[in-house]
């Protein structure tokens, strides 16, 4: 059985990276020409309908918190998660750092 | 800090929680929302724990606590979006008249979550920032 060395995986490894970024951005690049016009509202497309239709949808006259927190509510609460993930990141780096006997007193409140 | 800025912050304090509040609960009406009114709470309490000393302020809330609200307000965030908004938002915004306070089917109760979350995430993280708050 012939054997790989680690240098010769390395470079394939390379290689075939190296192929599928290129595969990868031309996928990018063809996405990105089917994109709206920034700035025109085509007929028929989901911003159309948001506007003329979106405080009878959801009942509220503000249209921005309507799509952000009624139409579009699971993409918020996902933000929400990660603004929480972020604060109680913060609150672990700061936090004291005790001896072990008084962090077993403080986890029972 | 001075005794004019200790003063200005005792008076004012309420006030802004209640601007927050307001702001949250017209979310859906005037503009403004979850994010906004949160950032404003958030605020108050940054200028509360900049006005006066570590030891001058006596902290109502703990750590454990807000995580324990901010974990609470997403639960509901979840229920409302997931369940009750599955079962009830229709019938309840066709029962509803636009430009009233109780319009807006659970666009309000998803901005009073979203206040909670928001909020209580800058306090924690201002409390933490302080490093007082771990002493309770």
């Amino acid at each position: 059985m012939k054997t790989v060395s680690l240098s010769r995986r390395l470079k394939y490894q390379k290689v075939i990276m190296m192929g599928l970024l290129v595969i990868f951005s031309c996928v990018l690049f063809y996405s990105a020409d089917g994109l709206h016009v920034f700035g025109i509202i085509e007929k028929g497309s989901l911003a159309e309908q948001y506007l003329n239709e979106g405080s009878n949808l959801t009942g509220s006259t503000n249209i921005v918190n309507s799509i952000v927190w009624d139409l579009r509510g699971f993409d918020t609460m996902g933000e929400e998660i990660v603004f929480f993930t972020g604060a109680l990141g913060v609150a672990l780096v700061t936090r004291r750092m005790t001896s072990k006997k008084e962090n077993v007193v403080k986890d029972k409140r | 800090m001075d005794i004019i800025v200790k003063q200005v912050t005792k008076i004012v304090f309420p006030f802004i929680v209640l601007y927050g509040f307001y702001i949250a609960l017209h979310g859906h009406l005037t503009p403004g929302g979850g994010f906004a009114a949160g950032a404003i709470i958030g605020s108050a309490f940054a200028l509360l724990v900049i006005a006066f000393d570590e030891m001058d302020v006596e902290h109502k809330l703990t750590v454990h606590e807000l995580i324990d609200i901010k974990s609470v307000a997403g639960f509901f965030m979840i229920l409302i979006i997931g369940k009750l908004g599955y079962m009830f938002r229709n019938k309840l915004i066709e029962s509803q008249t636009l430009f009233h306070l109780w319009s807006g089917g659970f666009t309000m109760i998803m901005n009073l979550a979203g206040t909670l979350m928001v909020s209580s995430a800058i306090i924690l993280i201002i409390y933490s920032l302080e490093k007082e708050a771990w002493k309770i």
